[in-house]
C-alpha cells in the first residue's frame, strides 16, 4: 500500500514518540505496526527525517546500537510534538471523514 | 541503546544553538555533513542486510534485497541524502548566526540604556558628524562638481588664473584675441564683470549692484528676459551715447517700477550717464558663481572691457565663461586654452589655467586678501609689469588691492577685506 502524501511525516513523529530510534528502527517499528502493509521506502524515510531536522520537529545525535554498530539516533523535540498531536488529530479527522463518504449507503426512503 | 551517554562531545547536533555557542561547540562544516550523511546512509543498509540475514537470506541476496527497499539508485539517494544534510547544516548555521547578531543587538541596546550620556554624545556626534558632511559636501557639489545651473550648464566652462594665486582676474585683450583665434573648442566667450553704480530712476542716487556683461551672456545661460529684449549684438557699441541700452533685475522692475510694462523704454541714468532700459530679467537671475548679490543693472559691453573688471575695481571677479563646441571635452578645451595663453609672451598675460566651472578661486581671493601672506600676489610678474608702467587695457588687475582704495564707497560686505599692500598697488 503506498503511502498518502503528507502522512510519512506524521507517522514517523508518532514512532518517535515511543523513544529515540535510528532510521532502520523506524521502519522495522513501521513495518511491524503495519503489519507490513505500509510501503515506505528507505529513502524516502531517510530524507523525510532530514526534513524534518531541519524544521526543528526531530533532534539527531549520534549513539551506538545493540549491535554495536554506529547509528544516528532520532528523538521528538518539543515542536515536534506539538505538531505530531496537531497533525494526527487532523490525518484523523481527514481519515474520519473519507471513511463516511466512502462507506455511505444509499438513504432509504 | 543509551544514544545520550554515547554522544560524541564536540559535534553533538542535538545541543541548543545557545548552549553550544556558550562552550563553543562547532557546526558540522558541509564536508562534515556529507560524512554523517554517508555513514547514517550505509548503517542503514548494514542493518537492513544483517536484518534480512537473520532472517535466512544469504548476504549476496540480502543485499540486493537493501538496495531495492531503497527504492532509487543508490548513488540517486546517497546524492539526495548529502544534498538535505548539506543543507540542514547551512540553515542551522544560518540561524546561529542570526542569534548571535540578536543577541548582539540586544546586549548593545541594554548597553546603551545604562549609559544613557555616552549613547546621547555618541549620537549628537554621529549627527553633527553626518549633518556637517552632507553640508560641507552640499556645498563642494554646487561649487565643484555640479555642472552650472543653466541649460547645458556642463558646457559652461570658467577659465582662472594659474599658480601659486588662482583667481578668475581679469582678462586682457591679447589673450582674448589669441584665444579667438587659435581655439578650435570654443563656441563662444561671455564676459562678466560686478560693480557698484549710483542709480535710482526717480532721481534720488542709491548704489546698486550692477553688471556689465557681454551681449551674448544671457543667451548664452539660456536665460530669457521676464520683459523686453535680451542684449544685442549692436548694443555692445557705445556709440552714440544716446542709444546706450541696460537691462534691470526682477527686482528692481518690482521696486523702482511697480512691474509696469513701461518700465521698458523707460530712461535712467547710470554714474550720471543715459541709458534706455530694453529689458527686465529673470527672477532670481545672478552671474553664474557669483558671491555677490544678484546685479540690478545689466549694462552691456565688448568683451574686452566686460572681463576688464568693473570700474575702481571695488567688486573682485570679472567672469569670462567659455562655452564648449560639441563634442569638445573639458580637458581639451583646457588644454587648448592653455597652451594658447603659454604661446603669449610673458608680459602680455600671465598664464591663466583652466578649471571648469570653479568657483573657488574666488573664495580663496578673500582668503588671501585678509592674510598679510596672501598680498603677496602684489609679487606677481603681472603686477610688476603694472607698476612698472607696461600697463594694457585689462592686461592686469591686481585686485588684491582692491579694498584699498576705494573703501570710502565700497558698502558691501564683500569689500571688507584690508590688504596692507596699498602701496604696492598700482595707479
Amino acid at each position: 500500500m503506498a503511502l498518502l502524501k503528507g502522512t510519512l511525516d506524521v507517522l514517523v513523529l508518532k514512532t518517535l514518540s515511543w523513544g529515540p530510534m535510528h532510521g532502520f528502527e523506524i521502519t522495522s517499528w513501521l513495518e511491524e505496526r503495519s503489519g507490513g502493509r505500509l510501503n515506505v521506502t528507505d529513502a524516502a524515510l531517510l530524507q523525510a527525517l532530514h526534513r524534518m531536522e531541519e524544521r526543528g520537529l526531530v533532534a539527531a545525535e549520534w549513539g551506538v546500537t545493540k549491535n554495536a554498530r554506529r547509528a544516528r539516533y532520532y528523538r521528538l523535540t518539543t515542536s515536534g510534538r506539538a505538531t505530531l498531536r496537531a497533525e494526527s488529530a487532523a490525518l484523523a479527522d481527514h481519515v474520519e471523514a473519507l471513511t463516511a463518504v466512502l462507506t455511505a449507503r444509499r438513504a432509504e426512503p | 541503546m543509551t544514544p545520550a551517554s554515547e554522544r560524541e562531545g564536540a559535534g553533538g547536533r542535538g545541543v541548543r544553538a545557545g548552549v553550544r555557542r556558550l562552550v563553543r561547540l562547532p557546526l558540522r562544516t558541509p564536508a562534515g555533513a556529507r560524512a554523517d550523511a554517508d555513514e547514517e546512509l550505509d548503517a542503514f543498509l548494514d542493518e537492513r542486510v544483517e536484518h534480512l540475514v537473520a532472517r535466512g537470506l544469504t548476504p549476496d541476496r540480502a543485499r540486493a534485497e537493501a538496495l531495492r527497499r531503497l527504492g532509487a539508485p543508490l548513488d540517486e539517494v546517497r546524492a539526495a541524502i548529502r544534498g538535505s544534510a548539506t543543507r540542514r547544516e547551512g540553515r542551522k548555521r544560518l540561524r546561529d548566526r542570526a542569534d548571535a547578531v540578536r543577541a548582539d543587538v540586544r546586549f548593545a541596546v541594554r548597553q546603551f540604556a545604562r549609559a544613557r550620556a555616552v549613547t546621547a554624545i555618541a549620537l549628537l556626534t554621529l549627527a553633527l558628524g553626518v549633518g556637517a558632511n552632507t553640508a560641507i559636501f552640499s556645498v563642494v557639489h554646487r561649487l565643484l562638481l555640479a555642472p552650472l545651473p543653466y541649460p547645458r550648464g556642463d558646457r559652461i566652462l570658467m577659465p582662472v588664473q594659474e599658480g601659486g594665486f588662482p583667481s578668475v582676474a581679469s582678462v586682457g585683450g591679447p589673450l582674448l584675441d589669441v584665444w579667438r583665434a587659435r581655439t578650435r573648442t570654443v563656441a563662444a566667450m561671455a564676459g562678466a564683470s560686478e560693480d557698484l553704480f549710483g542709480m535710482w530712476p526717480d532721481g534720488a542716487v542709491d548704489t546698486i549692484p550692477s553688471a556689465t556683461v557681454t551681449a551674448n551672456l544671457l543667451p548664452m545661460l539660456g536665460v530669457r528676459p521676464a520683459l523686453g529684449r535680451n542684449f544685442a549684438a549692436a548694443d555692445e557699441q557705445p556709440e552714440p551715447e544716446a542709444a546706450r541700452v541696460a537691462m534691470i533685475s526682477y527686482g528692481l522692475w518690482q521696486r523702482a517700477y511697480g512691474e509696469r510694462a513701461d518700465a521698458v523704454g523707460a530712461a535712467v541714468r547710470v554714474e550720471g550717464r543715459p541709458l534706455t532700459i530694453v529689458g527686465v530679467g529673470p527672477s532670481g537671475f545672478n552671474i553664474p558663481l557669483s558671491r555677490n548679490p544678484a546685479p540690478d543693472v545689466w549694462v552691456p559691453a565688448r568683451l574686452e572691457r566686460a572681463v576688464a573688471g568693473g570700474s575702481g575695481d571695488l567688486i573682485p571677479g570679472p567672469g569670462l565663461f567659455v562655452t564648449l563646441r560639441p563634442g569638445a571635452t573639458v580637458e581639451a578645451a583646457s588644454r587648448e586654452l592653455r597652451a594658447a595663453a603659454r604661446a603669449l609672451p610673458a608680459a602680455d598675460a600671465s598664464r591663466p589655467q583652466f578649471y571648469p566651472r570653479s568657483s573657488w578661486p574666488r573664495s580663496r581671493w578673500h582668503s588671501c586678501c585678509s592674510s598679510p601672506r596672501g598680498c603677496s600676489c602684489a609679487r606677481s610678474p603681472r603686477s610688476s609689469a603694472c607698476r612698472s608702467g607696461s600697463s594694457r587695457a585689462g592686461s592686469c588687475t591686481p585686485r588684491c588691492c582692491w579694498a584699498a582704495g576705494a573703501t570710502g564707497t565700497a558698502s558691501r560686505p564683500s569689500a571688507t577685506p584690508s590688504c596692507g599692500a596699498s602701496a604696492r598697488c598700482p595707479g
